[in-house]
């Protein structure tokens, strides 16, 4: 446990004022656990320090607290390496994932010994792929595997050849959050983020002339709504798709940064993930894998059905996550389970990775340039940092297109949503598409339903079933749909199952913002009839301009105008523009 | 008296079926006025406009007398010269004086009635001179489009903004359609979009079909747990109305729905615009062939297919497929 005798003791040793302010700090927080206004202002007098730099320690070390109480870690180590910390603002630490990445920030930078000597250690046993042979080389002791848990994500980044050692160029490029993928440490004016001013709310919130704030206020609640706004370019996207899903059910996932557990979570957010996934890709197929135990093991064959997949992820949830995560070996096995897919689908994993390492037992670089070879796309989901071995992955995967394929996740809801982005299909790439010599055309049947009195028997599965569907090919009976007909092998296939695909080819035109002016030619909302706010003059403060909306979203197609509740339900459910489809000429 | 305060009495107060009934429920219905077909239909001598029309009003007003909070919506779809529009509740009328005088008649009642019948009649007299200019020129009626699935878009997005403003968010809702024309003036497209929204929203779509039957709205009112049926009876249309396409979403999940099961699934062709059964999917973006086309290039995303492929189905299009299956 946490005393002050160790703070007073680590700051006595390394020299310099900012760790004793950090000391202070946390010998005071050790003391004080519930956060209170006053303990901050009176700190932030005290030492004259900013308030988000205090925040930012305190962040750091209630995560020092969390890992150095499951591994008895040397505490000194976390409060010399704070020392050199960049100064973030508390803004860009509210998430999980930045800090995580504080915390490999605070290895990288560390300058204690002991620390050095390790990562040299584990450098030295294993040049290739560090981590397996390093936990073989330390072996008993719980300090040393504890130890091992916690090098191993230093010792990825190291090693791989991509990424130069030192640690001035580690912070800046290395921990991206996956927000912003270019350069996520950057803030809008160029600088860092946390160098950016903060805009407080009540600075853009005026009155108008007629005292009224009712204007901006709404203005303030359309501009959150609209970030709905996607790429609408028609891509050719491999609609028919084979996906296995990679799970990591190693004991990292026991976490409990997502309540009540990181696994828990990831499982119920994959449950929603096949029914949407079949909900909007009905042809295609998908697996489930699960890395634990060091192991990868098949928690779903490759199929179409997502009953079958779910009532399996319910089966796992029981499961106990356990030992290391290998990820050479699920790819290894999304390789086997990906071979006899025909050439007109895609071939894609997707990656749950919550640990820093990975505990193989061959060359996993090896394995990947297999996936190259046999096309198969790989994204991953990072639960905690960005892990040098999976960005390779990705990178070489899906052809240096780092920014669509490898997230971290940042909080609850984006982790959810990191999901749905896996359920958009692929975009088929230019250099895909001109190996190609030409696409495949498939042909399909689409049965018609029957009910009948007497219960007669299916073809697929020998049940006597009063229903059912009645291949145009040969009439024969199946019972459940999309299947291949097992007398003609024709592909069956509702229509209504292709149809929900068409909105991927043929994406709606976005609307365009109607400029603020003075008078507008509409009154109502096309969609729902609701009234639209009277024009207003611009006002001179840009702040308050920023947020003054016309509140008109504009089809350029039809003309009419939409509201920006109508215009997020039109792109985002129904991709159906009400005003051109009410127009009964034909363009 | 301590036995009042006691849980159990309080439970029984919270009957379940009154629960049910308290829920407010809204119902847009979307009337088909086809002028060809509603011509098609009156020579045959079974029905006509102005009797649809009348039941329909019998049915909204019955639609608002069973809550007080109950909400209508009435759309016409497929006029030539107005396409889709919003009859009830019209944004720009206000109450007529002439309604405010309802002798014996309860005013919600008479404004309703009152402004369907003008907003419609309305419509119908501007449309015979421009239906002569669309319709005289060309006899095939090249330049007019369905816009059923604009109605029901319009439906769906008023019905969107009903969920999401606060104290309606409990509001139950169901589309009816009152369809009287044929698949051809669907666009497929955009009434699949439409089906699949209302979906996703559990919004049920049930469907009064009247003239030929159409597949497209049998498969919307199956995929959305709507209830399709077929008129054969159409002097008892109010019948219909107030019985089998009555009934509240709460009830569906109790309620036998009186819909048809046997379900034509069938797919239409993308350049021909019939409808098959067996066709050719672009594997890039599933369009549906009913031949392969000459250029063998998809007509939708200009992907060029396998000449080996194309050929072989050609030359054998039932086995080879299936030889190209057990070959990967």
């Amino acid at each position: 446990m946490f005393s002050m005798e160790t703070y007073s003791s680590s700051s006595s040793s390394s020299s310099g004022a900012p760790v004793i302010c950090f000391s202070t700090y946390m010998a005071m927080r050790t003391k004080y656990v519930s956060t209170t206004c006053e303990e901050y202002f009176w700190l932030h007098r005290a030492t004259k320090w900013p308030l988000n730099a205090l925040d930012s320690c305190f962040i750091c070390f209630s995560v020092a607290t969390r890992i150095s109480r499951s591994t008895s870690f040397e505490q000194i180590w976390f409060v010399t390496s704070f020392s050199s910390l960049p100064l973030a603002s508390s803004k860009t630490l509210a998430t999980n994932a930045s800090l995580s990445s504080l915390l490999l920030k605070a290895f990288t930078f560390s300058v204690d010994s002991a620390c050095l000597k390790y990562s040299s250690s584990v450098e030295s046993s294993s040049p290739k792929n560090g981590v397996t042979s390093c936990g073989s080389g330390s072996t008993t002791g719980s300090t040393a595997k504890n130890l091992y848990y916690l090098g191993s994500s230093l010792c990825l980044m190291d090693i791989d050849p991509e990424f130069s050692p030192s640690p001035e160029h580690s912070p800046e490029s290395d921990h991206e959050d996956g927000k912003k993928p270019s350069d996520p440490l950057k803030g809008a004016n160029g600088g860092y983020a946390w160098e950016d001013e903060y805009r407080r709310s009540w600075d853009i919130v005026q009155e108008d002339e007629s005292g009224s704030i009712e204007s901006i206020v709404s203005g303030l609640m359309e501009s959150q709504k609209k970030r709905y706004l996607k790429n609408i370019t028609p891509f050719q996207r491999g609609i028919i798709r084979t996906m296995v899903l990679v799970l990591d059910m190693s004991n990292v996932m026991m976490e409990k940064d997502f309540r009540p557990n990181r696994a828990s979570v990831m499982i119920q957010n994959a449950i929603e993930f096949v029914g949407e996934f079949f909900d909007q890709n009905p042809i295609s197929q998908l697996s489930v894998v699960i890395m634990r135990n060091g192991i990868a093991q098949l928690v779903s064959e490759v199929s179409g059905n997502p009953h079958d997949h779910i009532e399996a992820l319910k089966g796992i949830r029981k499961l106990e996550p356990q030992g290391n995560p290998s990820l050479q070996n699920a790819l290894e096995m999304c390789r086997g389970l990906l071979l006899h897919v025909a050439s007109h689908c895609t071939r894609e994993v997707l990656v749950v990775f919550g640990a820093l390492f990975t505990s193989d037992p061959g060359n996993i670089h090896k394995t990947i340039q297999d996936l190259v070879k046999e096309k198969i796309t790989v994204r991953v989901i990072g639960l905690t940092a960005q892990v040098a071995i999976c960005q390779e992955l990705c990178r070489l995967t899906n052809y240096g297109d780092l920014k669509n394929s490898y997230h971290v996740v940042l909080y609850e809801q984006h982790f959810k949503d990191l999901f749905m982005d896996a359920v958009t299909p692929l975009a088929v790439t230019k250099v895909e598409s001109q190996k190609t010599d030409g696409f495949t055309l498939v042909k399909m049947g689409f049965p018609s339903r029957v009910s009948d009195n007497q219960p007669t028997f299916c073809s697929c599965h020998s049940k006597a079933v009063y229903g059912g569907y009645i291949c145009p090919n040969c009439k024969s009976k199946v019972c459940v749909l999309p299947t291949v007909c097992p007398c003609c092998d024709l592909m069956l296939i509702l229509s209504t199952h292709l149809a929900r695909s068409y909105h991927h080819l043929f994406p709606l035109k976005l609307f365009k913002e109607v400029p603020v002016s003075e008078t507008y030619t509409s009154t109502h909302c096309f969609g729902c009839q609701t009234q639209f706010p009277k024009g207003a003059k611009g006002d001179s403060n840009t702040n308050v301009r920023e947020y003054q909306t016309s509140s008109r979203y504009h089809c350029q197609d039809c003309g009419q105008d939409f509201c920006i509740d109508c215009d997020v339900f039109i792109h985002d459910a129904l991709h159906n523009c009400p005003g051109c489809e009410a127009d009964s000429r034909k363009l | 008296m301590d036995a009042i305060a006691d849980r159990a009495f309080a439970d029984t107060q919270a009957n379940p079926h009154k629960l049910v009934d308290e829920t407010p429920s809204s119902l847009a219905v979307v009337l088909d006025i086809n002028p060809l077909e509603w011509r098609k239909l009156e020579e045959s001598g079974s029905i006509n406009l102005r009797q649809v029309v009348s039941s329909v009003i019998v049915m909204l007003n019955s639609h608002l007398s069973l809550n007080s909070s109950n909400q209508v919506a009435l759309y016409v779809a497929n006029s030539y010269s107005h396409g889709a529009q919003l009859i009830y509740p019209h944004p720009d009328s206000t109450v007529s004086s002439r309604f405010l005088h309802t002798p014996g008649m309860y005013r919600q009642f008479r404004f309703i009635d009152g402004s369907i019948v003008d907003q419609i009649s309305h419509i119908l007299s501007e449309q015979p001179e421009t239906l002569e200019q669309l319709v005289g020129r060309d006899p095939k009626n090249q330049h007019v489009k369905g816009t059923l699935a604009g109605a029901i878009s319009m439906a769906l997005c008023h019905i969107n903004k009903l969920q999401q403003s606060d104290e309606l968010n409990a509001l139950n809702s169901r589309i009816m359609v009152v369809s009287i024309s044929d698949d051809s003036t669907l666009p497929y497209i955009s009434v699949m979009n439409a089906i699949f929204a209302a979906q996703k929203m559990k919004i049920s779509v049930d469907v009064c079909k009247l003239g030929p039957s159409s597949t497209f709205l049998q498969q919307a009112a199956d995929a959305t747990n709507g209830v399709y049926i077929y008129i054969t009876q159409p002097s008892g249309l109010i019948q219909y109305l107030t019985t089998a396409l009555f009934i509240d979403p709460m009830l569906r999940p109790i309620i036998v729905l009186p819909t048809d099961e046997a379900i034509d699934f069938r797919a239409s062709c993308f350049i021909t615009n019939k409808v098959i059964d067996v066709g050719y999917v672009c594997s890039v973006c599933l369009c549906i062939l009913s031949i392969i086309p000459d250029d063998e290039k998809c007509p939708t995303c200009h992907s060029k297919f396998d000449h080996n492929l194309i050929t072989k189905l050609k030359r054998k299009p039932k086995a080879l497929p299936l030889k190209k299956k057990t070959k990967e």
